[in-house]
């Protein structure tokens, strides 16, 4: 792979996975804090491992498979603890369906929050387990039970919102 | 009351946007500049220990012929020198020593075998580094006073302890609090 072709490749990989990696990332850490600092350590693994790929499996499982390791072993800044929320990677649209649902993220493991995340992105519970490496029925079983506890939460604070 | 409805939620997740970071040329020129400057850290650290070797080596090629426990220690302090960078740079857990792109049940696990292991191949390999340097250092002074002799095991004792509260104050800060995630992942 020529640097020309690394070049174009990684164009076409961040236009296309930004947004999403992005939203692993802020979902992972579940807070604003951090996000930009991880989300470039990924795009770094994934513009130095990028040689490696060989379109063996999706891009998109490859990239997501670089983006949950990194933020596996990501060590957060402490610096940056107090840095604004109105940084960078806030969302642009605040829908009150979805603040409630990071609110209630923020309450879940993190291996929770990225099968949720996973979930949430489309993907099919086999493309799951491929990125994950576990198995598909697992994949169902876990995802299941996170929707239902979210469900739970979910009802409970819609209860304590009523007047 | 309701709960939510998921195929909704994943719609209106998918759709929430983030504002691009940066564009796309310029990430990677940040990446560029965030490798070179990982590459000069690397070079400084090469060069600190190119440095120190060649002056040992220069050292040992100075030494008169029949001085050869002197040549003896600074050939133990060299060797022990290059053994340890090459079993410290095997015992840190960095992403890239680990295959980045693998699936990530299997990440995690190398992950934590790598951390859980750490402190006692370190131990180890520090362990081996004190001996090894106590042992060039005595050999060096073998034509001087007694007083010498304890003089240098003191300071190096000093710094090996100095050393290994370092490394649990690193270990404590960086590794160990990766492990709960790292486990309640592998437990899925």
């Amino acid at each position: 792979m020529t640097e020309s072709e690394r070049a174009a490749l990684f164009a076409d990989l961040y236009r296309d996975y930004q947004a999403k990696l992005l939203r692993l990332c802020r979902s992972y850490l579940s807070t604003d804090t951090n996000v930009d600092d991880l989300f470039q350590e990924v795009m770094l693994r994934v513009w130095t491992n990028l040689p490696a790929f060989r379109h063996q499996s999706q891009p998109g499982t490859w990239l997501y498979r670089i983006a949950v390791n990194t933020a596996l072993l990501y060590r957060r800044k402490q610096q940056e603890q107090q840095q604004s929320h109105s940084g960078p990677s806030q969302p642009v649209h605040q829908d009150h369906r979805l603040l409630i649902l990071d609110r209630l993220m923020r309450e879940l493991p993190p291996q929770d929050r990225v099968l949720l995340t996973l979930y949430l992105e489309g993907f099919a519970y086999k493309e799951i387990a491929e990125i994950l490496g576990i198995s598909v029925d697992l994949t169902g079983v876990r995802i299941s039970r996170i929707k239902h506890a979210l469900e739970q939460r979910w009802k409970e604070i819609n209860s304590d919102e009523r007047p | 009351m309701n709960g939510p409805d998921f195929e909704s939620l994943q719609s209106a997740w998918q759709r929430r946007e983030h504002p691009p970071a940066v564009a796309p040329e310029q990430l990677l020129r940040q990446l560029e500049s965030r490798t070179r400057r990982n590459f000069r850290i690397l070079i400084a650290k090469t060069g600190a220990v190119s440095i120190l070797s060649i002056h040992l080596a220069a050292t040992l090629l100075r030494q008169p012929e029949q001085d050869v426990p002197a040549k003896a220690g600074i050939l133990t302090l060299l060797i022990g020198t290059l053994l340890f960078l090459a079993a410290y740079w095997s015992i840190v857990p960095r992403p890239e020593s680990l295959n980045p792109a693998a699936e990530s049940f299997q990440f995690a696990a190398g992950a934590i075998d790598r951390i859980r292991r750490m402190p006692r191949r370190f131990k180890t390999v520090y362990w081996a580094l004190f001996v090894v340097y106590l042992a060039g250092i005595n050999l060096l002074l073998l034509q001087q006073a007694l007083i010498h002799h304890l003089a240098a095991t003191a300071i190096l004792t000093a710094a090996f302890a100095l050393g290994t509260r370092l490394f649990r104050l690193r270990y404590q800060r960086d590794y160990a609090p990766l492990l709960p995630a790292l486990e309640d992942f592998h437990r899925l």
